[in-house]
């Protein structure tokens, strides 16, 4: 047996690897939710890759079963688009809450169900990354 | 009779063994209220990996977090495998190369934490391939942050456990 009993639990100097991790996530948090919303904002919704609908998210709100899989059910509507309604096990999506800004996204994957805020300025993370 | 040594016995049971507290602790966590976070778990079934990976062997590690994925298959399907199975690996990598450039001097919360910040990672590339696309990116913050909290606690719990699992290793 190698190593044995004699690996330490914890150093001091963890610590600053940990101040590191806490402090680049809340700089990445920071930065993804100050940026602005964007302008005339849309819900992408896509199944397996391929975009089935875009629906404007101004107006009033309503819900919106998703075309072509009605056991889902989305609240579209007052700048906001979020999941309601899935008969998928772990309700990730459902617990993902409201989208209001471009870029933002709520994934069902079990049912390969993706909503995507878009704005006229385009998705920024997947501009950076083009 | 010649005996063949490449075939340890000892050595698989104890695998074994530490994947079915692997499976049992994978359940016992699913079983637990979900956290208010989406998407992000304790990491309860890493404890035997990085038992594996501290004290017996890495190759064991990876051995484990691939039958975690298997067992993923079975449970939840072909994308929670995926994205077990890569979050699992990268993890243990990870883990791996910081043991050895460390000369074994790094301790089990540090390893802890970067295994499961790589896990989550591994994750969100994963679930950023299966959609083709970045936006899912938006969530590493979280999930880095998730990473530590969990990468501490297991941690934790692997120390506070390691008399029994030592048990099972004589």
């Amino acid at each position: 047996m190698q190593g044995g009993d004699r690996m330490e639990f914890f150093k001091k100097k963890d610590l600053i690897v940990i101040a590191v991790l806490l402090l680049s996530g809340a700089a990445g948090a920071a930065f993804y939710h100050l940026r602005p919303a964007g302008e005339n904002l849309r819900a992408e919704i896509s199944y397996n890759s391929d975009v089935i609908a875009v629906v404007p998210i101004d107006g009033d709100v309503r819900e919106l079963p998703v075309p072509g899989h009605e056991n889902v059910v989305l609240s579209v509507g007052g700048g906001e688009a979020a999941f309601i309604i899935s008969d998928c096990p772990d309700k990730i999506c459902v617990h993902t809450g409201r989208l209001k800004k471009s870029g933002q996204s709520a994934a069902c994957l079990p049912n390969k169900i993706i909503v995507r805020i878009i704005s006229d300025k385009g998705n920024e993370l997947d501009d950076i990354a083009q | 009779m010649k005996q063949n040594k490449k075939f340890n016995v000892k050595g698989l049971v104890l695998l074994a063994l530490l994947f079915a507290m692997a499976s049992v602790l994978n359940i016992l966590e699913g079983m637990l209220p979900p956290l208010p976070v989406p998407g992000v778990h304790i990491g309860l079934s890493n404890i035997p990996v990085m038992y594996s990976l501290f004290f017996v062997s890495p190759a064991g590690a990876f051995v484990l977090a691939v039958l975690k994925g298997g067992l993923a298959f079975i449970t939840r399907g072909a994308a929670a495998a995926f994205l077990s199975a890569l979050g699992g690996i990268l993890s243990v990598a990870v883990m791996t190369v910081i043991k050895l450039i460390s000369k074994d001097k790094a301790s089990a919360a540090i390893l802890s934490v970067s295994g499961a910040v790589a896990h989550n990672i591994g994750q969100l590339l994963g679930s950023a391939l299966m959609y083709k696309t970045l936006a899912v990116l938006g969530y590493a913050p979280v999930l880095l942050i998730a990473g530590v909290i969990s990468g501490i606690l297991t941690a934790a719990l692997l120390k506070l456990l390691l008399p029994a699992l030592k048990r099972i290793n004589r």
